[in-house]
């Protein structure tokens, strides 16, 4: 447990214009977590996975991933050093096939380029083959295994939530993020999800989610951060974050309310 | 038959020449449109590779594969320069700066010497044959078919699909931008220089506006979920205005509307009939 | 000399900057890059040319007669290509492809019918007549010209920015969704869109076909594509942009000519747009915003 966190991030602050979305966010995980980022809407939350992923950029402050500094790099090479997410409103290449979905997502794996369609063909093949087949474990991981072929597009939510899981999987994360993994699910796929999540979690991978449904939260997190108007309010196991008074009021009272 | 082979060809080699050049040229608008680019240059690329290679062949009289891969590359190396700048601009942005890219390369060709101005160049060697263009054609087939199916064809999808997901997907998006844009240049700037080995004359208006709208219209009307959609496209609007000769001026109506009744009831191109038959069948089958 | 040039300038700019008006508030409402606005001005052109030789009417009336004609072509447009593409709800890409069809279409079917060569206005429909204006010499034609199309873009100005109607239009611009909750008819905005956008191309076209004295079907895409410059070097979307990116084009066009070399021309107006798109895409006067359309 005294080992460097895998993940490090210092007071990060972001700010669109006049806006403050995340205010100097101290936030830390370490190797086989998983943590919670929970909070009402509008907390900065997605703000922050954006900033980790690389598609904003932090107005101040830093994210190191293994120690090394990744705040200001490009989004595909944050991906390239081990840091995988979903998106809250599912982004999947939807006119793609389910298969292509999840090869895609081995993009930074494999390296087939221009040279290998004009004449490598026996490596690109052998290449091709290799990806594929991982890419079917992937699929059979997340109970996908017989969509294959269809259009990604066309796959009922819950499965799409899925996909995008595996599609994740495939970038061949340390660390995944999970944005909202349970939004629009039913009780049913929830308690699924929440099954995903473990295992993924011993394929030895990291993670970090942002979650409303406090069951989730608090089933399956070690720790929970909670953030509201972009400030970390809480921080901790979540049975002590749940009992906090801060927490109570800004969270959880105005959801009861 | 073979006197009947030889007044047929006689007659109409210029326009299964064209036939080949336009399926180039269709395929050059393709790979850009299929990565999710609007870019309307092409017309200009296959000028800088039509001109290139003509003037390689008539002042230096370079062999002919040689002047052909240097149109290509002069295209290809406008279109590194360029691309970078410019494909930071996304939708009909892109497709206006390329738009005006286009009229200032045609205003170059207009007013540089070497390039003779409004009277172009007169007088180039016929050196493109047909086996040329359908090897190069064929070539440009395999490659489409096998890029189809592999990373690199994948990766263009999904920068067409979502540039956000493929970003986080671990994609250099405007890396494979640039890769795509400088293909297209490339291909549209081979086609430009078969082009001007088959006509003897090629002038600036040949690469101007309306030219680059055509090579647009190639594959609006064929379609382009498969690189066939722009060659079927290429195909149809290359034969028309031979077909509508009996109309005189006014061919165009026709192409006119064809490229507007596709766009408005056949979003995805000619490709798509089949689909639409298919749809049509199954609702009156059903009572 | 330099005052002279500046005239002449001023009076070529003046048209380039009715047409783009017009160009520019077709994307600033409808979100649409309409390409057939080219051949609208051109008919337009072709319209009054028709009723000056056919019906032997003056320049004025017939320059009425032409921009109603050209307003309800912009409204036909707007019904057959780009109301259904709205239905839709088509990618961007849809009406400009449509409406390059229409181009095609209507460029043919004017060469069809007046054929290919270039027609010309009869001598003396405006007086030639030459004023002392302060330092400059203009023709009564430069004048007429200048006021015509001042008082257009005043008029469409006030209508934006006066009237119920116009708050109305801009409304729809923002967002048509929220100005359709607020009552008001979307559709019909757009129609009135058309048919102001329609008028503004074929009164350009008029005044084109006066000033260069030379109609033909084929006059459409240099107008177009000088109309894309202009809106361009405005920033898209932006009425009061567009009035002062056509007078600058036209001041640099008549300065290069006059200085440099009149090939030059349309290499400098097309470079200057080009440079303006990659360095500063929201144009000269816009405020830097993401330009994702």
């Amino acid at each position: 447990m005294s080992a460097a966190p895998l993940l490090d991030i210092r007071r990060l602050t972001v700010r669109f214009g006049g806006l403050t979305a995340v205010a100097d966010l101290d936030l830390d995980v370490r190797e086989g977590e998983i943590v919670g980022l929970i909070g009402p809407n509008g907390a900065g939350k997605t703000t922050a996975f954006n900033v980790i992923s690389g598609l904003e950029t932090a107005t101040a402050g830093e994210v190191r991933f293994r120690g090394r500094r990744i705040s200001g790099l490009q989004p595909h090479r944050i991906t390239a050093l081990g840091i995988g997410r979903t998106f809250q409103n599912i982004r999947l290449f939807g006119a793609l096939s389910v298969l292509d979905n999840v090869l895609i997502g081995e993009h930074v794996r494999t390296s087939g380029g221009l040279l290998d369609v004009l004449v490598r063909v026996r490596r690109e093949r052998e290449e091709e083959r290799v990806a594929a087949a991982r890419a079917r474990e992937l699929l059979d991981f997340v109970g996908l295994g017989h969509r294959g072929p269809e259009r990604a597009g066309s796959l009922p939510f819950g499965e799409q939530r899925r996909l995008e899981l595996a599609r994740a999987l495939a970038t061949g994360p340390a660390l995944l993020l999970l944005d909202e993994p349970a939004a629009g699910a039913n009780p049913t796929e929830r308690a699924t999800l929440v099954t995903y999540i473990r295992r993924i979690r011993e394929r030895g991978v990291t993670i970090l989610l942002i979650e409303h449904d406090m069951k989730v939260v608090m089933g399956i997190c070690e720790r929970v951060a909670v953030l509201n108007f972009g400030r970390r309010i809480a921080f901790g196991p979540p049975e002590a974050v749940a009992a906090d008074r801060a927490v109570v009021e800004a969270y959880l009272g105005a959801e009861a309310s | 038959m073979v006197e009947w082979l030889a007044a047929f060809w006689q007659t109409y080699n210029t326009l299964v020449y064209l036939l080949f050049t336009h399926a180039i040229l269709a395929l050059s608008i393709y790979i850009t449109l299929n990565t999710g680019l609007l870019s309307v240059g092409n017309a200009a690329f296959a000028g800088i590779g039509a001109y290139t290679s003509a003037l390689l062949t008539m002042k230096l009289d370079l062999p002919f594969p040689v002047c052909l891969a240097a149109g290509s590359a002069a295209a290809g190396l406008v279109g590194l320069a360029i691309g970078l700048p410019v494909l930071r601009l996304s939708g009909v942005y892109l497709a206006l700066a390329t738009l005006a890219f286009g009229e200032v390369i045609r205003v170059v060709f207009l007013n540089l010497e070497v390039t003779g101005g409004a009277m172009g160049l007169n007088g180039i060697p016929p050196k493109t044959e047909l086996w040329h263009l359908v090897l190069a054609c064929a070539a440009l087939i395999y490659f489409f078919e096998r890029l189809r199916r592999s990373r690199l064809g994948r990766t263009l999808d999904a920068i067409r699909e979502d540039e956000v997901a493929a970003r986080v997907m671990g994609i250099d998006v405007v890396y494979h931008k640039n890769l795509v844009f400088v293909l297209g240049a490339m291909l549209a700037g081979l086609a430009g220089g078969f082009n001007a080995h088959f006509t003897f004359f090629i002038s600036p208006r040949e690469y101007g506006f309306g030219p680059a709208v055509d090579i647009l219209a190639f594959a609006v009307l064929g379609g382009t979920g498969s690189y066939w959609g722009p060659i079927l496209g290429s195909t149809i609007l290359t034969l028309l205005p031979e077909l509508l000769r009996f109309l005189a001026d006014f061919r165009g109506m026709v192409t006119g509307l064809v490229l507007f009744l596709v766009i408005v009831y056949l979003p995805n191109g000619l490709l798509e009939v089949p689909d639409v038959v298919r749809r049509m069948l199954r609702r009156g089958a059903k009572p | 000399m330099l005052a002279q040039q500046l005239a002449n300038g001023i009076a070529l700019g003046s048209v380039y900057a009715l047409f783009a008006l017009g160009f520019t508030l077709v994307f600033g409402v409808l979100e649409v890059i309409n390409l057939s606005q080219g051949a609208i001005a051109m008919f337009g052109a072709f319209f009054a040319l028709a009723a000056v030789t056919a019906l032997g009417i003056g320049i004025y009336p017939a320059m009425a007669l032409a921009v109603a004609g050209a307003a309800i072509l912009g409204v036909l447009i707007d019904r057959l290509a780009l109301a259904p593409l709205r239905a839709r709800k088509a990618p961007h890409l849809a009406p400009m492809i449509a409406t390059i069809g229409l181009t095609i279409f209507l460029t043919s079917l004017a060469q069809g019918l007046f054929g290919a060569q270039v027609s010309r206005f009869p001598i003396g429909l405006v007086p030639i007549r030459i004023f002392e204006v302060g330092p400059f010499q203009v023709t009564q034609l430069q004048l007429v010209i200048v006021a015509i199309a001042a008082a257009l873009m005043v008029a469409l100005l006030l209508l934006l920015g006066r009237t119920r109607l116009g708050t109305a239009v801009r409304a729809v611009a923002e967002s048509p969704r929220a100005a359709a909750l607020l009552g008001i008819d979307v559709e019909r905005i757009y129609l009135l869109t058309a048919a102001v956008t329609g008028a503004l191309g074929g009164a350009a076209g008029v005044l084109i076909g006066l000033s260069f004295n030379a109609i033909s079907p084929f006059m459409g895409e240099p107008i177009l594509l000088k109309g894309i410059a202009v809106v361009i070097l405005g920033g898209m979307g932006d009425p009061k942009g567009a009035m002062v990116g056509g007078v600058l084009l036209g001041l640099v066009e008549v300065l290069s000519v006059a200085y440099l070399s009149s090939d030059l021309r349309d290499a400098i107006a097309f470079g200057l747009l080009f440079l303006i798109l990659v360095v500063r895409p929201q144009g000269l006067f816009g405020r830097r915003q993401a330009r994702k359309a």
